[in-house]
């Protein structure tokens, strides 16, 4: 679980990225990190990884003080960063010098992830393509069976195979204790695998929503044409006419558009 | 509980483990490295050719002080990952606590570090003797002597004199171990150049307060004479001079630890 109180973070010689942010997402839970360039979103996956300290307020991960870095902290939290680098050892090394560090390690989990990733043992780190390696650092992540995972834009460098692949293991995989973080600007490969949505922008909080309740309170369609169509909260154009939100009723229910429901918060439709 | 957050020897060994498998290449090439390094070194400074009188332990005494600068290379090179913003990211996420990495590292860096280039360096003066006596065919062995460790003390020097020396190397050694923490980029050079600029700072006061207490001190001289004398052999200057020696590496490794503790990445 994390718990964010009235936290304040600013780099040396910056403006506060963080001033009185507070949030909170529970164990169970697929939680969709959103925010634009500079938002804010790695700043604040590192706060809860206890790569850096808050200058005001409460963090709490799982009971912890991310930041007093224990080593029961760190064994139930794993962290997939966008750029990663590993020594020149092959998987089956990497996975026997780290894997005894997390006490909840499941070997066998790893192996069907490799077997859905198509990953070899034998193959050499630094020898793997990017997406290859990020693969590797997926399945290491889901079988580490963390209480917390943080995964800073997982499907960057993944091939389209790959990106369902990822959804369907993540989602098989990830249990009722388990909480898990995506951070990501690429909207559309995470929005059927996540139950709950964060916006934040410019260190601020701007949207808090589980999908469930979202898809109970707007609707979104694609129309050729807006004429006729009352209500419609934020909109745009594409190829075929218009994407549009509006407000769900209790006839209709549609699956959420992400990115609409993105730029709609963003620009403050909602 | 809290005990088991500070330090747990299964964690450490994990620790150990994990360190060996990541880095067993490197410390390999380190051990090859030098002792290919110091063994051409040892065979070009010691005498060859002309063995008309005996030549002592101090032929080592050199060749010894090129083994302390790569001991100090490899001390300066210790939490590795640190150099790099992603790798230090792995690294402080690693599940241990932040004293099981430092003293890991020290474990690795300072003592085995220092074991083995002690070690690599006695059996590369055995075999560039050796070397020598078969090259040049020199009839009389004991021309040029063994090397012992006891040799590179001055034997008229106190026993608390030799013991300062051997802390004054054992606290440099651990401002470079810890120091190094205090820099995101290029730190071994970094740190070369702080451990050389602290001396000098540290020579420089002493010429300073050797100016202010000793007017009647000329140029850049320190005033070593001290007025007290505490015992009949230790003034209030081999005081002050024996307890920064002896000290101050009780103090510099809890500074590396505190900067391990904070760092942020």
């Amino acid at each position: 679980m994390i718990e964010i109180k009235n936290l304040s973070f600013r780099y040396k010689k910056k403006t506060p990225l963080f001033k009185d942010f507070s949030l909170k997402a529970e164990s169970g839970h697929i939680v969709g990190l959103l925010g634009k360039n500079g938002a804010g979103k790695s700043t604040l996956l590192s706060l809860i990884a206890g790569l850096i300290a808050p200058q005001q307020g409460q963090l709490n991960v799982n009971g912890f003080t991310p930041f007093q870095r224990k080593p029961s902290f760190l064994s139930d939290i794993y962290m997939v960063p966008e750029e990663f680098t590993f020594p020149s050892i092959s998987i089956s090394c990497y996975v026997k010098a780290f894997s005894p560090l997390y006490p909840s390690f499941d070997h066998e989990k790893l192996k069907t992830i490799f077997e859905e990733f198509e990953l070899q043992r034998s193959s050499k780190l630094n020898q793997l393509s990017h997406g290859q390696r990020k693969k590797f650092l997926i399945a290491f992540a889901l079988a580490s069976n963390c209480k917390v995972l943080i995964l800073d834009e997982p499907t960057n460098g993944l091939d389209i195979p790959s990106k369902s692949q990822f959804r369907k293991i993540l989602v098989s995989s990830v249990t009722d204790e388990q909480l898990v973080v995506i951070s990501t600007h690429q909207v559309k490969d995470i929005d059927t695998i996540i139950d709950k949505i964060v916006v934040i922008d410019e260190g601020q909080l701007l949207y808090e929503e589980e999908t469930e309740k979202i898809s109970q309170k707007l609707y979104f369609e694609t129309v050729n044409s807006l004429s006729g169509i009352e209500n419609v909260l934020y909109q745009e154009s594409c190829p075929i006419g218009y994407r549009i939100m509006l407000p769900a009723t209790a006839e209709r229910e549609s699956s959420i558009d992400l990115e609409l429901l993105f730029n709609a918060i963003i620009n403050k439709s909602i | 509980m809290e005990t088991n957050q500070f330090f747990s020897l299964k964690r450490f060994y994990l620790l150990l483990r994990n360190d060996s498998l990541i880095n067993y290449k490197m410390y390999l090439y380190t051990t090859i490295s030098a002792f290919m390094g110091g063994l051409v070194f040892l065979y070009m400074l010691m005498p060859k050719g002309y063995y008309h009188t005996n030549y002592d332990n101090t032929i080592y005494q050199t060749s010894f002080l090129f083994c302390l600068v790569g001991m100090a290379i490899f001390y300066g090179m210790s939490f590795p990952d640190m150099d790099n913003k992603i790798k230090a990211r792995s690294y402080l996420m690693l599940p241990s606590s932040t004293f099981e990495k430092f003293l890991s590292q020290f474990l690795i860096r300072m003592v085995v570090g220092s074991i083995l280039f002690m070690l690599i360096f006695w059996i590369d003066t055995r075999i560039s003797r050796l070397a020598i006596l078969a090259i040049y065919k020199v009839a009389d062995p004991t021309k040029i002597d063994i090397f012992h460790f006891a040799s590179l003390y001055t034997p008229t020097n106190t026993l608390i004199t030799n013991a300062a020396v051997t802390f004054c190397i054992i606290s440099i050694g651990t401002f470079i171990f810890s120091v190094r923490l205090y820099f995101k980029k290029n730190s071994l050079v970094k740190t070369a150049i702080s451990t050389i600029a602290v001396l000098y700072l540290i020579g420089c006061f002493m010429v300073l307060f050797s100016h202010i207490f000793y007017p009647s001190t000329i140029g850049f001289y320190v005033h070593s004479n001290g007025h007290s004398t505490i015992y009949p052999t230790i003034n209030s200057f081999d005081i002050w001079f024996y307890s920064v020696m002896y000290l101050s590496w009780l103090f510099l490794l809890p500074l590396g630890y505190y900067k391990l503790k904070e760092k942020q990445v």
